[in-house]
């Protein structure tokens, strides 16, 4: 069977449709985003290795990288970043409550999904909101 | 023919982990301590990171050299970039299947998560130490 990835014929083997007939359900959607935002997270990482590497270099080095937290394009990022961070938290709690075989019904899991990707907003508005309005920090 | 070993889990009724009880592959098991430990330093790291928004170096500066938020930013990354860089290799191991190209990736995948929280862990190192 290993020669079934090596031979090059793979590109040409047909394959069970997947995308294109599956209906699209919110537990379908929600560990697809768990996954995309896993991939996000790093990167965003990578963005804010950088950015903090600016920040310890200097005020002329810092110049360079403030992009990163500044203005519009930093608002993005940032705000990204939270909501990236909180949906993929939410997502992780939400398998952990999994694998101990609760909220698995069909009831259950719908309003668990439901729950993670409600919080993962509402805990990155209420992060910025306490942080620039109320100056937490 | 099939032959069956008898699951049995250390423990069973609702709300039991539907696990094995023995050994447990490393990379699963590490996950699942390093998520526990993530739930409150991303919480914190959240918080940290919305308050960079906007503010000049002197401020930026006088934020991450507290000791407190400097241990939780280097805590976050370093056990985090190591959640990140098993999640990364799940993801390359599923969809690359030319084995130079998914081994390549798996190399690279782990030097840039050691890079990524390295720089990161250092850069805020300093930045704390050298006030």
């Amino acid at each position: 069977m290993i020669e079934a990835e090596r031979d090059g014929l793979a590109e040409r083997r047909p394959l069970s449709p997947h995308l294109t007939v599956y209906k699209p359900m919110l537990t379908m959607a929600m560990s697809m985003a768990h996954r995309i935002t896993g991939v996000a997270l790093y990167l965003g990482a990578a963005l804010l290795a950088l950015y903090f590497a600016g920040l310890a270099a200097g005020p002329g080095s810092f110049a360079a990288v403030s992009w990163i937290a500044e203005g519009v394009t930093g608002k993005i990022i940032l705000i990204g970043f939270v909501w990236a961070l909180y949906h993929h938290l939410l997502g992780g709690v939400r398998h952990a409550l999994w694998d101990r075989g609760l909220f698995m019904g069909p009831v259950g899991r719908e309003a668990l999904a439901q729950a993670t990707l409600a919080g993962g907003v509402i805990l990155t508005a209420l992060t910025f909101y306490l942080v620039t309005l109320m100056r937490l920090y | 023919m099939t032959t069956r070993t008898p699951f049995i889990s250390g423990r069973t009724g609702r709300g039991s982990a539907f696990v094995s009880d023995t050994s447990g592959c490393s990379h699963d098991r590490f996950m699942r301590i390093s998520s526990l430990i993530l739930l409150p330093l991303g919480v914190a790291a959240a918080f940290l990171l919305a308050s960079l928004h906007g503010k000049s170096y002197a401020e930026a500066r006088a934020i991450v050299e507290q000791p407190l938020p400097a241990l939780a930013l280097i805590a976050f990354i370093i056990i985090g970039m190591a959640h990140a860089a098993i999640g990364a290799g799940s993801i390359i191991i599923d969809y690359i299947h030319d084995k130079r190209k998914k081994a390549l990736a798996l190399v690279a995948n782990t030097i840039a998560a050691m890079l990524i929280a390295g720089l990161w862990a250092l850069a805020i190192g300093l930045i704390a130490v050298f006030r």
